[in-house]
């Protein structure tokens, strides 16, 4: 199926993905830097999530059992992730991840403010989408973009942002409270950076996380995934 | 030294949406230059190019201005082990005689705050790379849903 499983979904992960970032992204990241490599001088980073390393072990340990199927064989339940939640949608109404039983969902945590990842997350989540529609699946397959910042990401802002993704994808958002313990079910972790200053932004996880028709958690992806991999992987579920 | 270079290249506008701005001073050459598009209510949207020093002198790459945004930055994306991704601040990148900076899209970019109006896939935004010690250097960024 063509499915690559070298960039980051190694069979028994180790708890390093890093290596994941050299797939190119939509296969059109410039070629590699010219002999002598420009010298980089980074500033120390805004904030040092420090706060996050402790809680890292855990998540390390979920990640491994995450690991990638070989083709066509089934994908594992990964049974140390998920579970039903409920949130409120874009729309304002309150939205159930059972309600989503017989549908394929792929699930993302993000925050609208994100320029780099997170709309080119979401772009490349909803080419899958459009891929399935085309192949006449669209009833059975949702995308749900989950914000991590309420206080911006409203409902109605959410209303504006995700419809120009043109997949479905349905927004959510809620009280930080309901929203960090979602994110704890599913082992993704974010820290605000600049807590207080109007421009904060958040370090995250940023996995894509393939639920089958039972809301089970089959596949964690990285965020610059393999857009033919994941929709090979949805209707493998179908 | 506050004039600027301006250098929009002889390609045209199909060409450039098609390949990304390519802007040349001589010694510094800019390509494969986009913006990422957003929707129109974000406020902030990610620039992307490489940069290569064909002169004979470093340079400091030291961020951008744009009549479109109130701040621009150089930013990295960086994501740990753990895949965790935050974005931090660059306060300059230093190119020796034939360097390259890439920017490209879960690494470097260029990140454009306080956006007032966000423009569409399809537009041509100016944006300015300054320098500490060079001369700005201005292409059209064109505006697209995808990496070209
Ligand atoms: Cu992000
Ligand atoms: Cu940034």
């Amino acid at each position: 199926m063509g499915a690559d499983c070298t960039a980051g979904e190694g069979k028994l992960r180790t708890p390093t993905v890093a290596k994941r970032r050299t797939a190119p992204l939509g296969g059109a990241r410039p070629a590699g830097v010219s002999s002598g490599a420009a010298v980089m001088i980074p500033e120390p980073p805004m904030t040092f999530p420090r706060a996050l390393a402790g809680r890292l072990g855990p998540l390390v340990l979920l990640l491994a059992l995450a690991g990638c199927a070989e083709p066509r064989e089934e994908l594992p339940v990964n049974t140390r992730l998920g579970g039903d939640f409920t949130l409120t949608d874009h729309n304002g109404g309150a939205f159930r991840l059972a309600d989503q039983r017989g549908r394929v969902v792929l699930m993302f945590f993000g925050y609208t403010h994100c320029p780099d990842i997170c709309p080119a997350t979401l772009a490349r989540v909803s080419q899958v989408y459009r891929n399935l529609r085309d192949a006449g699946d669209a009833d059975r397959v949702q995308p749900l973009f989950i914000t991590f910042d309420p206080a911006r990401d409203t409902p109605e802002h959410l209303r504006e942002y995700v419809p120009w993704f043109k997949a479905n994808v349905i927004g959510l958002t809620g009280g930080e409270a309901e929203i960090r313990a979602v994110a704890e079910q599913y082992g993704v972790v974010f820290l605000k950076s600049g807590e207080g200053e109007p421009e904060y932004d958040f370090t995250h996880s940023d996995y894509v996380y393939l639920l089958d028709q039972q809301g089970r958690v089959r596949k964690l992806y990285p965020s610059d995934f393999n857009i033919d991999e994941v929709t090979d992987d949805v209707q493998s579920l179908l | 030294m506050m004039y600027k270079a301006f250098f929009n290249g002889v390609a045209g506008a199909a060409l450039l949406a098609l390949a990304g701005a390519a802007s040349a001073d001589g010694d510094l050459v800019l390509e494969k230059a986009w913006l990422r598009a957003v929707p129109p209510v974000s406020p902030t949207m990610a620039g992307y190019f490489t940069l290569r020093n064909d002169g004979d002198r470093a340079v400091e790459l030291k961020g951008a201005k744009t009549d479109i945004a109130g701040m621009a930055m150089l930013h990295d994306t960086e994501t740990t082990d753990d895949g965790q991704a935050r974005m931090v601040h660059l306060s300059g990148i230093t190119l020796e005689p034939g360097d390259q900076a890439t920017f490209a899209p879960g690494g470097k970019h260029l990140m454009l705050m306080k956006v007032a109006e966000i423009p569409e896939a399809g537009e041509q935004v100016e944006i300015c790379l300054t320098f500490s010690d060079h001369d700005d250097l201005c292409a059209d960024f064109p505006v697209l849903r995808d990496a070209p």
